[in-house]
């Protein structure tokens, strides 16, 4: 069994303000990070506005209202300071990553952009600009389009899980929309800041602890009640998006899940890795491309929210072999629902789980993630450094479980982006198909 | 918690190079060949690439795709790439399984079997790959563009070949080309993590490597000397919604004692928010919505990129000026002491956080051996930038940024809507109403 895992020794705090301190030091290096989460995301983006956390984000890193976009970069960028930004559909993560000897200039820099934004209006233009430029560039990305379409067609496009940004909504956003999602996401209440790294953990609270806890945005949290998602129709539905110059095909096959809280992820997780999460270990690469040599590369990932997901089977292969391909995924997934799995495969899902733990904890980046997705679900650090033992617990029948209540071949949507006039003759007899340019705006 | 690298060189040729580095139990083994697409020739171009596939379709003692198994069944990952000059393969495992690993690279170092059954499917493979990258209307732009640059010079045709050869290669290609660069006088074990010691490793490496001599170091091309041809222009219509403007230049090899200039020039002119072509072309002149630039020093000789992607609105040709102008304005102006000092934080605060990964640590070694002929290079390049002069990295713009040896490239879109003419025009008309608004 992997060796057990402890977190560094930390402390934690919770302001009045409802914003929730962790201060872990660690000296591997001289560099240090500080991430702030909230625990709200782009779900929260209103119908018809979709892009407006990302945009917010965006703007967000661009200035504050004491200094102008080109000064505050000036200042984090000579002291080699980079922010990054993660902006998720139920949680946003910004940080900035700094040599130690500049923490005492990066930290309150930092802390100035949260709460104090400049949101400047020629930088709303400019972010603007570049997310319709992202949108362009996506026409040529046939994966990207594959998984847009898929997301639309599984939760529908009146779901927030089903809407992407488009020319449209993007164009609709003023500093007034983004004002208001602000507002809802960005409150003390719920958000936990992190510091890691290299620093004195006295002189650190002495200095920070302060500046964090005296943050007062003056207004109530916002609430949002949880989503939910359940199966838009039975059968198979498909929507083979017509893009007639492209020699491959982009595929995506797949169904909506459990998120996150529910009590079989474990093996939930297990037995995604045995269909198409373990790369070459797993059923998929195995038939399709490691025997049959169909594909560069299949997978299938879970992507889990508090309360809900989807399970996404995702590959790539030329026009004239859809057909094939697709009769060869839904057979290999049949099987999969309707026999399980055996002993020695969840062995060596067990086994990748526990072993890639280690991977998952190098760094103190690596850790602050994992410390903030603690959070995020309300899981004790406990939930890591148990993890060995409870993986170890999960027996072969639990996961044939799992399989049987989540994984089901009686709702699947497929999309396929590529040539219709090719296309179109290899997948009559799977069932209705819907028919889309991928110029269109989402159906 | 980190030790320095040391390096030892088996009596077969093999060198071995290791580092500790104890803060997380995983260890890196990366090992590197010395061949790539540049010893390739008509016929088998592409092999080099086709057979980092092989590598992993089984040996002797091993079956088809039991390595990869192997490693995701500790929890580890394995991965390969080749390039022009090199081709990787890297594994990352929990510290106990480094004689595992070894023991898997050894075996299909010595024993690799390829048959035509295995050939064959795993072509089907390559060729989906060939036609995936292919899909992307920029980078097929971009191969075609380098080929044109790289004119007659091995280093034109990369590593994903021709797709009517990689429709012929043989299984007697494949052994050929095993039997001649794939051998321990010609490979490069990498070893990070935390181990027990160098000398651990040593027996370890011995044990698994030993009683295997392949033969003297394989002689490639004899000549990888680059001609620069004089700059020329090319334009594309693509299937891509966003015009790209690129300027190029062809730099030395990576070695070079110039190398360290390129970068700090690339990192003053492209790099990040502050940089040269962000403030001028996206901010001031709002030409652009997005630039960057990259140095892609090879072995032999490279080039030195800078792009802009910009609105369906604008003209090429004032973007491209716009680029120009700021290369220009470092050979004539100079880089000033505050941009050095923000190069020198920014690229030590890089190295540190790189610091954190084995896998990424074993991979900047591999690179410094390989490429640059001297792991050491990877530490020295930083003494080398703390000493470099502001004049010292303007004489090699002026060297190398010229505009007789510049190359430029220009995507449009070929899909164009006749509304973005008039929006255009119409943005012009407003710029000329603004400024003349502004002189009075």
């Amino acid at each position: 069994m992997a060796a057990l895992y402890r977190f560094p020794p930390m402390v934690e705090e919770d302001c009045p303000n409802g914003l929730h301190l962790m201060w872990v030091p660690d000296h591997e290096l001289p560099a240090m990070t500080i991430g702030i989460q909230f625990p709200r995301g782009k779900l929260l983006d209103p119908h018809g506005f979709e892009g407006v956390t990302e945009l917010a984000v965006e703007l967000l890193q661009k200035g504050t209202a004491q200094r102008p976009p080109e000064q505050f970069s000036e200042l984090l960028e000579s002291r080699g300071c980079s922010l990054f930004a993660d902006t998720a559909e139920e949680h946003i993560l910004i940080g900035c990553r700094f040599l130690s000897s500049y923490a005492f200039e990066a930290i309150p820099l930092f802390w100035e952009m949260i709460v104090s934004p400049g949101l400047d209006l020629r930088e709303l233009k400019r972010v603007k600009k570049e997310m319709l430029t992202s949108l362009d560039a996506e026409m040529s990305e046939p994966a990207g389009l594959a998984s847009k379409h898929f997301h639309a067609q599984l939760f529908g496009s009146d779901h927030p899980a089903g809407r992407s940004p488009s020319r449209k909504s993007v164009r609709a956003l003023s500093i007034e929309t983004v004002r208001t999602l602000l507002e809802r996401i960005v409150h003390p209440q719920g958000a936990t800041v992190v510091v890691a790294g290299d620093f004195d953990l006295d002189k650190a609270r002495t200095a920070w602890h302060s500046l964090f806890a005296a943050w007062d945005p003056g207004r109530t949290p916002y609430v949002s009640a949880p989503l939910q998602a359940a199966p838009r129709s039975t059968g198979i539905a498909m929507r083979l998006v017509n893009k007639g110059d492209l020699t491959q095909a982009s595929l995506v096959v797949g169904h909506v899940v459990p998120g996150e809280q529910c009590e079989y992820r474990h093996e939930i997780g297990l037995a995604n890795y045995i269909l198409g999460g373990g790369n070459f270990s797993s059923r998929l690469m195995g038939e399709v491309r490691s025997r049959l040599g169909k594909t560069y590369g299949i997978s299938s990932q879970l992507g889990r929210l508090r309360t809900f997901g989807d399970l996404m089977i995702a590959t790539s292969t030329m026009n004239e072999q859809v057909g094939d391909m697709l009769e060869i995924i839904l057979r290999v997934y049949r099987q999969f629902v309707q026999d399980g799995v055996t002993d020695d495969e969840v062995a060596k899902a067990r086994s990748f789980a526990t072993g890639s733990l280690a991977f998952q904890l190098e760094g103190i980046g690596h850790v602050v993630e994992k410390l903030l997705w603690l959070r995020l679900y309300d899981r004790d650090k406990s939930y890591i450094e148990r993890y060995p033992q409870t993986i170890a617990g999960i027996q072969t029948q639990a996961v044939n479980h799992a399989i049987r209540e989540y994984f089901t071949t009686d709702a699947l949507a497929v999309t396929v982006v590529g040539n219709r006039r090719l296309i179109e003759p290899q997948v009559k007899g799977l069932g209705a198909v819907e028919y889309v340019d991928y110029r269109a705006a989402m159906p | 918690m980190y030790e320095s690298p040391e390096d030892y060189t088996f009596d077969n040729g093999l060198k071995l190079l290791c580092m500790r580095k104890a803060s997380a139990p995983i260890v890196a083994v990366h090992i590197w060949y010395r061949t790539g697409s540049a010893n390739e020739h008509d016929g088998v171009r592409g092999i080099s690439h086709f057979f980092e596939h092989m590598m992993f379709r089984g040996s002797e003692r091993v079956g088809p795709e039991e390595h990869a198994k192997r490693i995701n069944d500790v929890g580890g990952y394995a991965n390969a790439f080749t390039t022009e000059d090199a081709t990787a393969y890297t594994n990352s495992v929990p510290r106990e399984h480094l004689s595992m690993v070894l023991e898997l690279e050894a075996e299909r170092m010595r024993n690799l079997r390829v048959t035509q059954e295995v050939l064959d499917t795993e072509r089907r493979v390559i060729l989906e790959e060939y036609h995936t990258y292919m899909n992307n209307p920029v980078a097929k732009a971009f191969l075609e563009f380098r080929r044109e640059f790289f004119g007659s010079h091995p280093y034109a045709i990369g590593p994903l070949g021709e797709l009517d050869d990689i429709r012929r290669i043989t299984v007697d290609d494949c052994h050929e080309y095993y039997q001649r660069w794939y051998r321990p006088s010609n490979a490069t074990l990498v070893v990070v993590g935390d181990i027990d010691s160098t000398e651990a490793v040593k027996e370890l490496v011995a044990t698994h490597f030993g009683g295997f001599d392949g033969g003297p170091t394989p002689e490639g091309p004899v000549d990888m000397s680059f001609e620069r041809a004089p700059g020329r222009s090319f334009a594309k219509r693509v299937d891509f919604d966003v015009p790209v403007q690129m300027i190029g230049y062809p730099a030395p090899a990576s070695r070079h004692s110039d190398g360290v200039a390129l970068d700090i020039l690339q990192q003053v002119i492209s790099m990040g928010e502050t940089s040269r072509l962000n403030r001028s072309l996206v901010r001031d002149q709002g030409l652009a919505v997005l630039v960057g630039g990259a140095n892609l020093m090879l072995k032999h000789a490279g080039i030195s990129l800078l792009f802009a992607a910009f609105t369906p609105d604008m003209r090429a040709t004032r973007v491209e000026q716009a680029l120009c102008a700021e290369v220009e304005r470092v050979s004539s102006g100079g880089v000033s002491e505050a941009e050095m000092a923000k190069v020198r934080n920014m690229t030590l605060a890089m190295r540190t956080f790189e610091m954190y990964s084995g896998d990424h640590l074993a991979q900047r070694l591999g690179f410094a051996e390989v490429i640059e002929g001297d792991y050491r290079r990877w530490v020295e390049r930083l003494e080398t930038l703390r000493t470099i002069t502001a004049e010292q990295v303007v004489e090699t713009a002026r060297k190398y940024w010229s505009s007789a040896s510049r190359w430029s490239l220009s995507l449009q879109p070929r899909r164009r809507h006749p509304l973005l003419h008039l929006v255009g025009l119409g943005r012009r008309i407003a710029n000329i109403g603004r400024r003349k608004a502004r002189e009075v």
